[in-house]
């Protein structure tokens, strides 16, 4: 059922006019919610791999973003907006919380059984991917996370980032080969 | 090739976030959440925007009672009297003291702002009797004098004046060099040799 709704597309509603009310407003916060929950979850993962962290800040990300609905003028910036709202917060979260690595080396430490071997693969994969992106710079590291979720095109990602699509290649391009240096 | 080697990283990142999907009632959980702050959000901006409105009025009410007064504006007022524009009449050969009296003109203020009054150039005319009203001036002023009118010319006074003659004393030159005082005398010595014209020669 998730999946069914995280999938919808985008809605493509307009600005309402001034005299629309709180249910209108509500409903089509609603509309926003289901379109970009998904979004928010990956992006926050992105930064704290883990989940239920990446959740409480995508939560407190929408629950901020809910007082100000009314106030954003262009509603059809909502996932940009929300995208760097949560990346934000992901990462001020990241910085405050100075347990969070000691738990993710015990969580990898648990994963590590012998007695599965692909999964072993995988984790140690996903730890060298997830290294090797902490090293970029911010700016690079944003437009990786973003390509990567839910199959967003450089059009996606240059409207997401408010960014000329140009910008948007240069930086993939470059963060592909820095990347693939750091894996090699 | 090694079995944790990695092609393409943006391809192995989407994998790997397709891997870990939002935990399950993640959509359900955001939702209420949501509706729940909705319902909370109407009391808290209650307690939100009332202190800022009390304190601005406050502030306001401050500044009100604070600031001076300002003075009520000064209305310049005249008291436009009627000039007295006579008639363009024929002149009186005497026109009497009250016929010309001043006249008084409609007792009353009013603004400035009045649309000037149509240019209207009176004739040239004698409006005073000046011998009258020099005539009641000094009745005014006390009757100090008498003044009488008669026909007859004044007495000269330049005729009554006697010229005295002016006597003047002797003058007396006195010689410079005899009988003379010491003080007066003009001392005439001779050249000095030592001076600085004897030494020059």
């Amino acid at each position: 059922m998730n999946e069914l709704v995280d999938r919808l597309p985008t809605p493509s509603v307009s600005v309402e006019s001034a005299s629309e009310t709180a249910e209108d407003l509500a409903r089509e916060f609603d509309a926003r919610v289901l379109d970009s929950s998904r979004m928010a979850f990956h992006v926050a993962y992105s930064v704290l791999r883990h989940p239920q962290d990446a959740e409480d800040v995508a939560q407190d990300a929408f629950i901020r973003a809910r007082r100000s609905f009314h106030r954003l003028r262009d509603r059809d910036r909502f996932r940009a907006w929300l995208a760097r709202m949560v990346w934000r917060m992901a990462l001020d979260l990241r910085r405050g919380d100075k347990n969070r690595r000691s738990r993710e080396e015990k969580v990898a430490v648990t994963d590590l059984t012998p007695s599965h071997e692909v999964q072993l693969l995988e984790d140690e994969r996903s730890r060298r991917l997830w290294s090797a992106i902490d090293l970029l710079p911010e700016s690079l590291r944003l437009v990786v996370v973003l390509t990567s979720i839910q199959e967003h095109s450089v059009k996606d990602v240059a409207s997401l980032m408010e960014l000329p699509e140009g910008t948007v290649k240069s930086r993939l391009f470059t963060a592909r080969q820095r990347l693939q240096e750091l894996l090699r | 090739m090694k079995p944790d080697h990695i092609d393409d990283p943006i391809e192995a990142l989407r994998a790997e976030l397709e891997r870990v999907p939002p935990p399950a009632g993640y959509v359900a959980r955001l939702r209420q959440r949501i509706d729940a702050e909705a319902e909370a959000s109407p009391r808290v901006s209650w307690w939100r925007w009332t202190l800022p409105v009390v304190a601005l009025a406050v502030v306001l009410l401050a500044i009100a009672i604070n600031r001076p007064t300002p003075q009520t504006p000064v209305v310049s007022t005249v008291r436009i009297e009627q000039p007295p524009v006579a008639p363009a009449l024929p002149p009186t050969p005497a026109p009497s003291p009250i016929a010309h009296a001043p006249v008084q003109g409609p007792e009353g203020v009013r603004r400035v702002a009045v649309a000037p009054p149509p240019v209207i150039e009176p004739m040239p005319e004698i409006i005073t009797n000046q011998a009258e009203v020099l005539r009641s001036l000094w009745a005014r002023s006390g009757r100090k004098a008498i003044l009488v009118e008669s026909s007859d010319p004044p007495p000269d006074p330049a005729a009554e004046i006697v010229v005295a003659p002016i006597e003047i004393a002797p003058i007396v030159i006195k010689p410079l060099t005899n009988g003379g005082t010491p003080g007066n005398s003009p001392i005439v010595r001779p050249p000095d040799r030592n001076s600085s014209e004897g030494r020059a020669k």
